[in-house]
């Protein structure tokens, strides 16, 4: 049976596809359970249907699902992580005793994090101490920066935050012997790209990006965050179209956790700014990147107007190919 | 009693023989005795044939010079290690001394040079070696028409030099060091026999030093090939530094799966930035032919052509610690002029030609009988010594010799022209002909650009150019939250600007080249020039042309810097589709680069319209099909207080 994608439930898993990886193995194991699951639910309605699931399992047990969990929190950014983080039920969920945890952080520009350019140090402070609670043996603090990265690492002062918490690295990977190439077979614009090593290697990945604009994806979110993972991303801007390809790049990198934060969200002059910011004091965390994103879009006035998820075109294709839930209405949101 | 104040220091300092007043002259130092012969002939036991030293010699060294000796030497060969016979400890002899010494002073040389890096160099004095060259500083001063105030250490080594005599070439000069290593490593102690006869040929460097300086009267600055203090940072910078780099990087590769395994995160992370220059191997081979010259004589360079060693020794030959010999005990063996490097020591060996003697000490060494020492003498000339021989007509001659290179060099076709617009120079610059003049391209300032970018120029702006710093955006921009190179700069050619001032500095102005632009020709949603742009200077509005409407990006001119990220960042395979060229760089002398329109180009504007720009910059590109707009409608202008009226939608937006 041509079953593709990961369930619903399952999108935590880092290696999505076919891959042979370190815990390869594992992927092995969740396609089976699930192709089992599939052929279950093909007897049980006895319909040809089921066939078909394979371009969009949502569509069709879309009903049968749980409905995503979107934890929103308002304050300040120190406590607000770990109130959004218990609303999904607690960090134990997410990482597990003697994990080595990736955070996808956003510090691509030296600028401060009043500019919303980068992910508010206190909120990466938060969530990797979070992790350390939940027993992570290793909280790595990642991107690849966009501007120089020392400089980014110093004036977005995440590297003062994180300075002295034992078990927290942060790796900036400008050197491409970081990444490591890797297949994307059912993407629809991106085949291949080089994924860092770390992401590969660790037992979960969180991420944690920042609202803002962008400038050439609408909105630079969630799944947009993890372009800062790969190596060669001008390859995406230029041999292929850009918004299939940011969220072709679901299909292999699946953070367990989102945390978006939107501290201050940048509205115009995205991603690098300066531009309008706006100060809302939240984050929004879900296990679903897709509706994290889906649901930041609408609370914030992205170039002071109103805006649904359904209209950015990479958050749209990501709920396409069914890596998640887009509509608002069909999320379980809860306001910590 | 002059030393025994000074007990603070490793070694004793000597003082004058308190004898000599009784000696007879021949005796005294700086005397001539023609022979080692006895003093008077009662007193004279026959030397026996075939044995050098007379038993009465030796009693007359036990009995009269022995006090003498045991004052007047400061340092002596056969000294033991810790001798306190005379209250007095020798831990060392001098020229174990000096090679510690060197070895301290050229790990802080090298010490700062690794410290020339991004966070260090606005903290640390890392170019504290290259403000000590006082031809650095005259030619700068001389050829900018200014004053330099951070050149002032240079006063200060000449004015030790007035004490210290040329210690500076022997001590810790970073290029002598090197010399004496390489010529230890290449050559060993099998250096041929040198005619120790006196000849003039040392004030070759005192020409070339007047040459220098004439021809910084006409703006033109030599010292990149001249000053030690220019070819040593530029070699290890240019040349030894990449490298280095990438052979660490490589070490830590090789163990990063141990590193991992071993849980060593934070190590297994470590990868240092890569340099990359260009012309290095020029740079190389000046240094090669320094130390080749080894091979002709011992420190080649510093004899016969270093200008700087030339300045320090017009002050150094007054020095007040100077090479001493007892007369009364030298044999004219001339051990001590073979042995001297710097030929300080002639055919005469009891003469010391001051301008040339660096206190190494190894005359002291190679002395057998005692009789050298090196210690407080008379202020003043030595006998004779003081003489630099220069002619009248060399000196004409070397004068006018740097004019004419001068002229000729500044006259090249290629000067400071700057045909094709594209060489950058460093945020605050000094204006073309202040900045030629004082740049001694030593290349701190390419070592410490956080980017790479900086890089050496080869002939692009003339002879006159060569090894001057550029920035090559397609290789490394101008971070915008960095102001090393003018920290890190010993003439203050780049002027040490404040961050917030660095950042209003504009080097030039980007240009799209619309043709190899792949959003203007090929349609594609790129515009990562606009997204990487530090001050939001380009705009992206959707374009109707021959293609169709699409978001195509615009530089806002004014408003551009000319960082260079968008060069760098844009995706287009070789030469970039966005470029910066010097268009309006700012290049001033004193004051301040930020203006009131400057600072209202970046204030944060509440309306699209007062921005200057259309308030496409939301619209829908991208999307084939949706409505250009040329320019901003006043609903669109509105952007930050309305919502958008009609199908204009941001980017990545749809309906």
């Amino acid at each position: 049976m041509p079953r593709r994608y990961a369930p619903r439930n399952d999108i935590g898993t880092i290696f999505g596809g076919p891959l042979k990886f370190k815990n390869s193995h594992k992927v092995t194991i969740q396609k089976r359970s699930l192709i089992v699951i599939t052929r279950r639910e093909f007897i049980k309605t006895g319909s040809a249907a089921a066939a078909g699931a394979a371009v969009s399992s949502v569509n069709v047990f879309g009903q049968e699902k749980k409905k995503p969990v979107v934890a929103v929190a308002k304050g300040k950014p120190e406590e607000i992580v770990k109130r959004a983080v218990d609303a999904l039920g607690g960090i134990q969920n997410f990482v597990k005793k003697g994990d080595r945890v990736v955070l996808k952080a956003n510090m691509g520009f030296p600028n401060p994090p009043e500019w919303g350019t980068t992910t508010h140090p206190e909120i990466v402070k938060a969530t990797a101490l979070l992790c350390l609670d939940a027993g992570a043996q290793r909280v790595i603090v990642l991107d690849h920066p966009l501007r120089d990265g020392i400089v980014c690492k110093e004036k977005s002062g995440i590297g003062a935050a994180l300075e002295g918490i034992k078990g927290v690295v942060i790796a900036l990977l400008e050197d491409q012997k970081f990444y490591q190439d890797t297949p994307i077979p059912d993407g629809k614009q991106l085949k291949t790209t080089s994924i860092a090593k770390e992401v590969l290697r660790a037992n979960c990945l969180i991420n944690v990006p920042t609202a803002k604009s962008h400038d050439a994806a609408g909105v630079s979110l969630g799944i947009k965050n993890l372009m800062g993972l790969v190596w060669d991303r001008q390859f995406m801007h230029q041999q292929v179209e850009l918004n299939q390809a940011i969220a072709d790049l679901l299909l292999v990198i699946k953070p367990k956790l989102t945390i978006v934060n939107a501290v201050y969200a940048l509205l115009t002059n995205g991603p690098s700014g300066p531009g309008k910011t706006e100060q809302l004091d939240k984050v929004v965390a879900s296990a679903d990147p897709v509706a994290a994103d889906s649901y930041m879009v609408s609370i914030a006035r992205w170039y002071n107007k109103e805006f649904k998820g359904s209209q950015v075109k990479h958050i749209k294709n990501a709920y396409d190919m069914g890596l998640g839930e887009i509509d608002v209405e069909k999320m379980d949101v809860k306001i910590v | 009693m002059v030393g025994r104040g000074l007990r603070f220091l490793p070694f004793q300092l000597g003082r004058r023989c308190p004898g000599g007043s009784f000696l007879p002259p021949e005796y005294k130092e700086g005397g001539r005795r023609s022979a080692p012969t006895p003093l008077s002939a009662g007193d004279t036991p026959a030397t026996p044939p075939g044995k050098r030293r007379s038993n009465y010699e030796r009693k007359f060294v036990l009995q009269f010079d022995g006090v003498v000796a045991e004052n007047s030497l400061l340092f002596n060969n056969r000294r033991p290690l810790f001798h306190s016979k005379d209250s007095g400890t020798y831990p060392m002899k001098l020229s174990t001394f000096r090679r510690l010494t060197q070895a301290i002073a050229f790990t802080a040389f090298a010490v700062l040079f690794i410290f020339t890096i991004y966070p260090f160099a606005a903290k640390i004095p890392v170019d504290a070696f290259l403000r000590l060259d006082p031809l650095v500083a005259t030619v700068a001063m001389i050829g900018s028409r200014a004053f330099i105030v951070t050149m002032i250490w240079a006063a200060a080594l000449l004015g030790l030099s007035f004490l210290f005599g040329r210690f500076f070439c022997g001590y810790i000069c970073p290029l002598g060091t090197l010399i004496d290593l390489s010529d230890f490593l290449i050559h060993g102690k099998k250096h041929k026999k040198e005619n120790v006869e006196p000849k003039t040929n040392r004030r070759i460097k005192y020409y070339v030093l007047i040459g220098a300086i004439f021809a910084s009267l006409l703006g033109a600055n030599f010292l990149a090939f001249l000053s030690p203090m220019s070819i040593t940072p530029r070699v290890s910078a240019l040349v030894l530094y990449p490298p280095v780099i990438w052979l660490i990087n490589s070490t830590i590769d090789l163990f990063r799966p141990v590193l991992l395994a071993m849980g060593l995160d934070t190590f297994a992370q470590v990868s240092f930035q890569r340099y990359f220059f260009s012309s290095g191997v020029a740079a190389f081979f000046l240094l090669a032919i320094i130390v080749a010259a080894n091979f002709w004589r011992k420190r080649f360079w510093c004899r016969y052509v270093c200008p700087t060693g030339a300045f320090i020794s017009l002050f150094s030959r007054f020095g007040i610690i100077k090479r001493q010999v007892n007369g009364s005990l030298c044999t004219d063996c001339k051990l001590c002029s073979a042995k001297c490097d710097m030929r300080a020591v002639d055919s005469d060996p009891r003469n010391t030609v001051l301008s040339e003697c660096v206190l190494c000490g190894d005359c002291v060494d190679a002395c057998k009988k005692h009789a050298v020492s090196i210690g407080f003498g008379p202020p003043g000339f030595g006998k004779g010594n003081g003489a630099l021989n220069i002619e009248r007509r060399g000196f004409i001659q070397s004068a006018a010799a740097g004019l004419v290179l001068a002229a000729t060099v500044k006259a090249g076709i290629n000067s400071p022209k700057n045909v094709n617009g594209r060489f950058i120079r460093p945020p605050g610059s000094l204006p073309e002909p202040e900045f030629l003049a004082r740049c001694i391209r030593c290349g701190e300032c390419m070592k410490t650009c956080k980017t790479n970018g900086l890089q050496p120029a080869d002939l692009e702006c003339g002879f006159d150019g060569l090894w001057t710093p550029h920035l090559v955006p397609r290789h490394g921009p101008c971070e915008d939250k960095c102001n090393m190179c003018g920290h890190v700069c010993p003439t203050e050619a780049i002027r040490p600007l404040p961050l917030p001032e660095k950042q209003f500095v504009k080097l030039g102005t980007a240009v799209v080249d619309r043709h190899r632009c792949i959003a203007w020709e090929q349609e594609k949603l790129c515009l990562i020039c606009a997204e990487i742009c530090p001050i939001h200077a380009i705009d992206s509005m959707v374009v109707d042309n021959f293609k169709g409407p699409f978001k195509r990006p615009f530089v806002i001119d004014d408003k551009c810097i000319g960082c260079g990220y968008c060069e760098k960042a844009c995706p287009v395979q070789g030469r970039a589709a966005i470029e910066v060229y010097s268009i309006g760089e700012d290049r001033i002398k004193h004051g301040s680069y930020i203006t009131e329109r400057k600072k209202e180009l970046r204030a944060m504007k509440e309306s699209a319209a007062e921005n200057g720009v259309s308030a496409d910059a939301m619209g829908s590109g991208g999307e084939a099909g949706t409505k250009p707009v040329q320019q901003a409608t006043p609903a669109q202008n509105q952007q930050t207080n309305k919502p958008f009226v009609g199908e204009e939608l941001p980017k990545g937006f749809s309906q």
